[in-house]
């Protein structure tokens, strides 16, 4: 095993033992749209375990990089992106969502039918349009959130804080992903620094989103 | 570090304004609990009135029937006198009951400005005759019932503690109106006191005198300096 993989494997028990903590305390969450979480973790545990597998044992039908373009991201942007829709009050704003995931599904066919052969700076298209989507949808939602009377009790505010930390993963690993290609072929060095950065940033975010499942669980 | 700066500051301001309006809040919730205990004291005050004048002024009134029928008929000559005097101080009784009455009936207080309300009290203190009391009256204020009781009985306490303690010779009232504002100033000759340096009994005045004032939203200040007398300013509206 060498260190790539150890990460590897890490990033794969960091969102294991999320979902096993998010399970744990799904009672205290199951009145509010968290409650979905655990379901979240546990789809994303059982895909990337099926990713290592593919990168160990790959098939004919899918490569590896398709299998995360074409299900893995997509999975987990919609969910991130439903919980970015929600307003102030907690409901969703369906027409915000629509608009977003039909950006990113036309993202994931161009992505499919047109780059996905070719090479350019970045590692995936869908990705890098998904990537700037959480970005502007966490703009919106910050700017919203500064005046509305939420900001009083930010610190007990589960969402304020999930949406921090996704924004800090996204937003922190967006040059990464968009230049991708770019960091690969010209700063290999870069590239692989990088690489150790956003793949501990994503064992940070998943655990850090549990532990906050725990600590500002309703009473 | 913008986004946070912006942030931080906004927090801060959200915050400040969610702390002023849950003190807002809570001093309404105050003002209403204190009016809802006015009312409580007003209605007892009023079934007590009612008692008074029901029960107890109509016993008296048979007791001084009894009393008048026993001097008509003459049977006792030897103490006619002293009927007469019985008679006298139980029609004085029923007097002073009716007064108590009508003062205790929150009706009163309705129905009567509350420079009339002023005046009796004036009134009342002068006939005593342990003071000279002089007012100035603005006659058209027109107030609620709790705010002329709250002030009736401000002056109350205040002319109380002149002739308890202060040993004054005049008491002079005054009663003004600006627009919707009111004062009233009252004044004694009496001897005065330190206020910093007031027993508890004084301190307990001062902290009644606050209190009531509370209840409608007025202010109030008392100015008192040993040797130069007791002041009173309250400012009130409706």
């Amino acid at each position: 095993m060498d260190q790539f993989d150890f990460f590897r494997l890490g990033n794969l028990g960091a969102i294991g033992l999320s979902a096993f903590i998010c399970v744990i305390f799904l009672p205290a969450w199951k009145r509010t749209f968290w409650k979905w979480l655990p379901l979240y973790f546990l789809v994303v545990f059982v895909a990337e375990l099926t990713g290592r597998y593919l990168r160990l044992h790959p098939v004919s039908w899918i490569s590896n990089p398709d299998y995360y373009s074409f299900f893995v991201h997509p999975v987990s942007f919609s969910f991130i992106f439903l919980g970015l829709s929600k307003n102030e009050n907690g409901k969703t704003n369906s027409r915000l969502l629509i608009f977003v995931l039909i950006l990113y599904a036309i993202a994931c066919i161009i992505d499919y039918l047109f780059l996905k052969s070719k090479r350019f700076w970045f590692g995936s298209f869908s990705y890098t349009i998904g990537d700037l989507l959480v970005i502007m949808m966490a703009v919106r939602f910050y700017s919203r959130y500064l005046f509305s009377e939420r900001i009083i009790h930010y610190k007990r505010d589960f969402m304020f804080w999930c949406i921090t930390i996704w924004v800090i993963y996204y937003a922190g690993t967006f040059p990464y992903f968009a230049l991708r290609n770019v960091l690969f072929d010209n700063h290999r060095a870069i590239f692989y620094t990088y690489w150790y950065i956003q793949i501990s940033m994503s064992m940070l975010m998943y655990l850090s989103i549990s532990f906050l499942y725990i600590w500002q669980r309703r009473k | 570090m913008a986004g946070l700066f912006i942030f931080l500051a906004q927090y801060r301001k959200k915050r400040h304004e969610h702390m002023n309006e849950l003190s807002r809040k809570e001093e309404d919730h105050l003002r209403e609990l204190h009016f809802a205990r006015l009312e409580m004291q007003q209605q007892t005050m009023q079934d007590i009135g009612q008692e008074i004048h029901d029960s107890v002024g109509q016993k008296l009134t048979l007791a001084a029937l009894y009393t008048q029928q026993l001097d008509y008929e003459g049977n006792y000559p030897e103490i006619k006198d002293r009927i007469v005097r019985i008679s006298d101080i139980v029609n004085e009784s029923i007097q002073e009951l009716r007064n108590l009455s009508k003062g205790l009936n929150s009706g009163y207080f309705e129905q009567t400005t509350l420079a009339s309300l002023i005046q009796h009290e004036c009134n009342r203190v002068q006939a005593s005759g342990k003071c000279t009391v002089s007012h100035q009256l603005e006659n058209t204020i027109d107030v609620n019932a709790p705010v002329k009781m709250v002030v009736v009985r401000i002056l109350q306490e205040f002319f109380q503690n002149s002739l308890k303690h202060a040993d004054c010779t005049i008491i002079d009232v005054k009663l003004m109106a600006e627009q919707r504002h009111y004062s009233l100033f009252i004044k004694d000759n009496g001897k005065g006191f330190d206020p910093s340096s007031a027993s508890d009994n004084s301190g307990a005045g001062l902290i009644n005198f606050q209190r009531r004032a509370k209840l409608i939203g007025a202010t109030i200040a008392l100015f008192s300096a040993p040797g130069n007398g007791t002041s009173l300013t309250l400012h009130f509206s409706s």
